[in-house]
């Protein structure tokens, strides 16, 4: 009688609870890590990214969804000048920094915090250069400071980029995600308070979000900015909650603690596709898992020898089993969707028979064992290394080669990609910055070490030739048909072997709309809507 | 008039080894307002007796009897509510090592107001309305206590059982047993656990309850020496059977039954001069285990008159109430003539 | 009773003293501080240190660690308490009704179910509970204390407390939240608790129901009711207690596990991402405050047996 009771109360207790998810306005979303910092320009990684770059900090310019074309952001317009050498870009006026707890603009936007937020990654000598410094180059392999070699104040709204050469990549790289713009207000307060490295984890910025708090490295909060210059955001409480494993992820989704959750687990696409409550979407990004073979080492410096091996591996199986609906297929390096992508790329199949026949006319040593480098723990573009690496081993051993896998964490990983001490290595890179250049220069010109991405070790002149010519190249077609023979190469030797190109998927509530996730710069709150449930 | 009447009453047990009749065919009738003794040695079921006249016994056990009556109740088809109606009101008991049978948690006090015929819930409510009832509830327990021959009432009220002596704690017990003025007291080796001044003074409260309140008084015992000048009939029991049952006077003086005449044997008798270190008079053998039971009489293997007649068990015969279970009982010439047999 | 209470409380001292120099030796192998003295002045130092409060500083977000443990540890007292009361609630009924109907159907039905809470691990549990309340269609919260849309300070450090201290500001919202967010995590650990006192329940239950003064008590001419009311229940409980008492550590460890899966801001959690972030310091401290609340909770529960069991006071009666 007594547990009737109980049992009764508990439910009528259960009415009481209401659902987070029925709350309109407050959305939580739940991620993978925690940001490393608040900051974009110094870190790179998934989570500060989507923390961000589109919810605190504003751009100069910023690319449309739809067309891919570059949109003012603070800047209104810009202009090019003759020897293209100097872009002018017009700042927007009456745009409001944050006002938080611990910072109170007494200004509006204008040319100086544009000046100083390039500055600090430019000037050596610049008092926030080396604050909170994590790695020497602020990002992999276009150094933002061999491309511009000085920014001028004209007035208070008008800023001059001089350029040491002329270079395309300009404004994709005033649109990546590094570029935002920070208030120097605020970094000098900090700096006269003696606390600059503030600037990074208490970031003030002039997006339609405002940095709340930042709890125990699980939990961040946002506000809406009342006093955004662009259309403030419906949502007034924004809540970053960090889950790691991505099955309770999911469950939080369904039991409503989550909104919106990203790379809920792969192994489940297929279950929450079939929830008619979930939305699942899934975009394409250029970020891509690899096989490398270093072409340094006896015998993958052989054409021959790397082709045959790209035939004995089946690619379909590892995506299959590895990736399942997350990810790709790909037999190139650059993505379909890139304007550079070249249609008349040769493919190679899974032919193991071939492949046997082929190595056998090199003369492959088959009694060696062939090492297979990989880290331990998993990323963005490859959520099991060492799945995939059995995968491969056990095609390898279909032709007769033995095989041994090295799993590594990060610090010994580096030591043996450093020494060259390796035969292949399953690895990965992401691509922040919406240029072909950005794939093709960390993997294969001869300038990128191993650590920055040129795993296979890959230089050829004439590839480095093709690299270099087409990034001053100001024509658009003629850059296009540099980039198609620079892919018939690489296709043709295969220094990579590319196994999937990775989407990025989000899961949100059918009652969430208006959410844009871009997979160069991450998700964007800013016109999110949330529906009250029934 | 008989107060309790029981025909051959049977118990029956299911051990691992099979059934086994722990007690087989007994008969005693109790007389009203008499001390009746019944004395076997330990183990020879006297205590499972008592249980099933209640029925305390482990209900898993088989009760059957011809008869069982108090007065005019049949005992063996109570329900369960008419039953609780006669415990502790018509038959109370007392038993061996009085503190282990008093709630070790609770107050002499509490427990004795639970025997109390005001104890029901509704005339506790009824007590909240009239106070004055507690009073007089009071007075009945210290009169109790003081019948009972306890000195320092209010001390012992106070108490919990631990703090009590073997001898303090069954006066209670008889307090408690005698609270409702049963009509029959059983009696279970009440004084096995105490030294023999204590003895001696329960023995002389329980004649006093039956001289003073004509309670009859069944007193189960294992030697003979203790319930000898008290009682007024008694009944022998070996290995669950009734061997013998009479007045004081028929069992002590004419001895029919050889157990009977070996108990006797048994009594120290300080008058006669013993030979130092000589031993003493036992029947040889032991008794036998529950599931090695002789057949038909189980007096058998050690009977000193044993005859293969005595496989088959013996009917009772009754000698003008001196009741004899055997096949070949020491008679008298009296008796020889007045004899009506019943089986 | 004095006499007593002192015998306890020096054996309280000698368990204290021994898990100090635990605490302090985990202390000083996790820190890198090269200090040359001998052991004595370090625990001495140690000790000195611990009486004034000052027990270390977190070194993930340079927090007293003091704070932090007692906090975590609080949440997880106030799981262990709300699955307590439930699972008396549940189990004490159906263990006496088990020790009654001793071998019967209901005693089977009653003993199968006590012994599947045996057989279950605590963490497989958890993380079913996880997953099916919402695949039946009940929507509870899986994770974490409250909702982080509920921003509650922290002012006694139980979050039942708090939130209705907060009360103006959320309403009841952040209470009913709280009590929400509790549910699943007290349904796992008092199936557990249930289990263990059914069991404990019934042994207690048939140990009383054999002894001479419940015999006594039939003879007296009362009800099984009766019986069971006055006389059962009140000497079947100090075992009961006594028992529990030893289990208490288990349940804590087992509270510890549940928080780890639910992502609740307990103990558990805690020590974990302290191990896992490298801050050892944490160690000694956890060492510190559960022990001692172990011991304290130890001796207030013998204390309670003491007052509520006649027989203890003088544990030179072994007549039963």
């Amino acid at each position: 009688m007594r547990i009737i009771f109980i049992l009764t109360a508990a439910l009528l207790l259960g009415g009481c609870y209401q659902n987070e998810s029925g709350l309109s306005d407050t959305l939580l979303y739940c991620t993978e890590n925690s940001p490393q910092s608040f900051n974009p320009q110094i870190s790179h990684d998934v989570s500060t990214l989507d923390a961000t770059t589109h919810q605190l900090y504003n751009r100069l310019i910023k690319i449309d969804p739809t067309s891919n074309r570059f949109i003012p952001d603070l800047a209104t317009h810009w202009q090019e000048s003759e020897d293209k050498l100097s872009y002018t870009f017009f700042l927007r006026r009456n745009v409001n920094f944050h006002q938080t707890d611990y910072f109170s603009p007494t200004r509006y936007f204008n040319a100086d915090d544009v000046i100083f937020s390039f500055n600090r990654m430019l000037n050596k000598n610049h008092p926030f250069h080396s604050v909170n410094r994590v790695s020497d180059t602020f990002f992999f392999n276009h150094p933002f400071t061999d491309l511009v070699s000085d920014i001028i104040k004209i007035d208070a709204y008008t800023v001059k980029f001089v350029l040491d050469s002329p270079d395309a990549t300009l404004l994709a790289n005033l649109a990546a995600h590094y570029a935002v713009i920070h208030s120097q207000e605020y970094a000098h307060t900090l700096l006269s308070r003696g606390h600059p490295e503030k600037i990074d984890f208490y970031p003030v910025g002039t997006g339609p979000y405002k940095f709340k708090n930042f709890q125990s490295s699980r939990v961040t909060r946002y506000l809406a900015h009342d006093l955004y210059w662009g259309e403030k955001a419906a949502v007034k409480n924004l809540i970053y909650d960090v889950t790691a494993n991505n099955t309770k992820r999911y469950t939080k989704l369904l039991s409503g603690e989550c909104d919106v959750i990203t790379y809920p687990a792969a192994s489940q696409l297929s279950k929450i596709s079939k929830n008619t409550d979930v939305v699942i979407s899934s975009q394409p990004t250029a970020n891509i898992a690899l096989w490398s073979f270093n072409t340094s080492r006896e015998p993958f410096d052989q054409v021959e020898v790397r082709r045959a091996l790209s035939n004995a591996v089946d690619q379909k199986t590892i995506v299959d089993a590895v990736f399942f609906e997350s990810a790709n297929a790909t037999d190139t390096l650059l993505a379909k969707q890139s304007w550079a992508f070249n249609p008349r790329s040769t493919h190679i199949d899974y032919q193991p028979d071939d492949s046997l026949t082929s190595l056998k006319e090199t003369d492959y040593d088959f009694t060696k064992k062939l090492t297979i480098l990989t880290p331990s723990d998993n990323s963005v573009f490859n959520p099991n290394f060492h799945k995939t690496a059995e995968l491969i081993q056990a095609n390898l051993f279909d032709i007769g080669i033995d095989s041994e896998i090295i799993s590594l964490s990060h610090a010994e990983l580096e030591k043996h990609l450093l020494s060259g001490d390796y035969d292949t290595f399953i690895t990965g890179i992401n691509i922040h910055i919406n240029d072909p250049d950005n794939l093709f220069r960390p993997l294969l010109s001869c300038d990128s070490t191993v650590l920055e991405g040129n795993s296979s070790r890959w230089c050829s002149p004439q590839v480095q030739q093709l690299l270099d010519s087409t990034l001053i190249e100001s024509s658009f077609i003629k850059r296009v048909k540099n980039y198609y023979q620079l892919q018939k190469i690489i296709q043709e030797q295969r220094p990579y072997f590319p196994i999937a190109h990775v989407l990025r998927m989000d899961a949100f509530n059918k009652n969430i709309s208006g959410l844009l996730v871009n997979p160069l710069t991450g998700i964007n709150f800013q016109n999110v809507r949330k529906i009250e449930a029934q | 008039m008989a107060l309790l009447d029981i025909r051959n009453l049977s118990i029956d047990i299911t051990t691992a080894q099979g059934k086994v009749r722990v007690i087989d065919k007994a008969s005693l009738t109790i007389v009203d307002g008499t001390i009746h003794g019944l004395v076997g040695e330990s183990g020879s079921g006297k205590s499972i007796i008592a249980k099933a006249i209640l029925g305390l016994h482990n209900p898993s056990w088989t009760v059957t009897a011809d008869r069982m009556f108090l007065g005019t109740t049949d005992l063996s088809k109570l329900s369960s509510p008419d039953r609780r109606k006669i415990m502790g009101k018509e038959i109370a008991m007392i038993f061996q090592h009085p503190r282990s049978y008093l709630d070790p948690s609770r107050k002499i006090l509490s427990q004795i107001k639970e025997v109390l015929p005001h104890s029901s819930v509704r005339s506790r409510f009824i007590n909240i309305v009239k106070p004055k009832k507690e009073q007089s509830v009071m007075r009945r327990i210290n009169e109790l206590l003081h019948k009972v021959g306890i000195q320092n009432g209010r001390s012992v009220l106070d108490s919990y059982p631990y703090e009590l002596s073997e001898g303090v704690c069954q006066k209670v017990m008889i307090a408690m047993a005698v609270a409702n003025s049963p009509r029959l007291i059983i009696a279970d080796e009440p004084t096995n656990a105490m030294e023999a001044v204590t003895q001696a003074q329960i023995f002389r409260l329980l004649y006093k309850l039956n001289q003073l309140h004509n309670t009859a008084i069944l007193l189960l015992s294992n030697n003979f020496g203790s319930i000898s000048d008290l009682s007024d009939y008694i009944t022998l029991v070996y290995c669950g059977q009734t061997v013998e049952s009479g007045s004081y006077k028929q069992v002590m003086e004419s001895p029919m039954h050889p157990y009977t005449e070996t108990m006797i044997k048994t009594i120290l008798n300080f008058d006669e001069s013993i030979d130092h270190k000589s031993q003493l008079y036992t029947l040889p053998g032991n008794i036998p285990s529950a599931n090695q039971l002789p057949i038909g009489c189980r007096l058998g293997p050690r009977c000193p008159r044993a005859q293969r007649n005595c496989v088959k068990n013996p009917d009772v015969v009754n000698y003008k109430g001196h009741i004899i279970r055997c096949h070949f009982p020491t008679l008298d010439e009296n008796k020889h003539a007045n004899t009506s047999q019943r089986k | 009773m004095l006499k007593y209470l002192f015998r306890r409380l020096n054996l309280l001292l000698i368990t204290a003293f021994i898990l100090t120099v635990i605490a302090f030796m985990l202390q000083h192998w996790s820190s890198s501080s090269i200090d040359n003295r001998n052991y004595f002045m370090l625990y001495g130092d140690y000790m000195a240190n611990i009486f004034q409060g000052h027990w270390g500083i977190s070194s993930i977000d340079q927090r007293p660690l003091l704070n932090k443990g007692l906090i975590a540890f609080a949440s997880t007292l106030e799981l262990c308490f709300v699955a307590c009361i439930t699972s008396i609630i549940m189990a004490f009924p159906l263990g006496i009704l088990a020790g009654l109907k001793r071998n019967g159907v209901i005693d089977y039905a009653i003993m199968s179910i006590a012994l599947v809470g045996l057989a279950i691990p605590v963490f497989w549990l958890a993380i079913i509970m996880t997953m099916l309340p919402n695949s039946i269609g009940i929507s509870l919260p899986v994770d974490g204390n409250i909702s982080l849309v509920f921003e509650v300070p922290v002012i006694s450090g139980f979050v039942l407390i708090d939130s209705l201290l907060a009360a103006d500001q959320y309403q009841m919202r952040a209470f009913s939240d709280r009590v929400a967010h509790l549910v699943l995590p007290a349904v796992v650990l008092s199936f557990f608790l249930t289990t263990e006192i059914i069991r404990l329940t019934r042994h207690a239950i048939t140990m009383v129901m054999r002894s001479n003064y419940i015999k006594a008590a039939y003879a007296k001419g009362l009800a099984t009711k009766q019986i069971v009311l006055r006389h059962v229940l009140k000497n079947a409980l100090p075992p009961i207690i006594h028992q529990i008492r030893l289990q208490l550590s288990t349940i804590i460890s087992f509270a510890m596990t549940i928080e780890i899966v639910f992502s609740s801001g307990g103990a558990g959690v805690w020590l974990l991402t302290s191990i896992q972030e490298g801050d050892y310091l944490a160690l000694p401290t956890a060492v510190l405050i559960i022990s001692s609340f172990i011991l304290l909770s130890s001796i207030i529960i013998d204390i309670v047996l003491m007052i509520i069991s006649p027989t203890k006071r003088k544990a030179l009666y072994a007549d039963q």
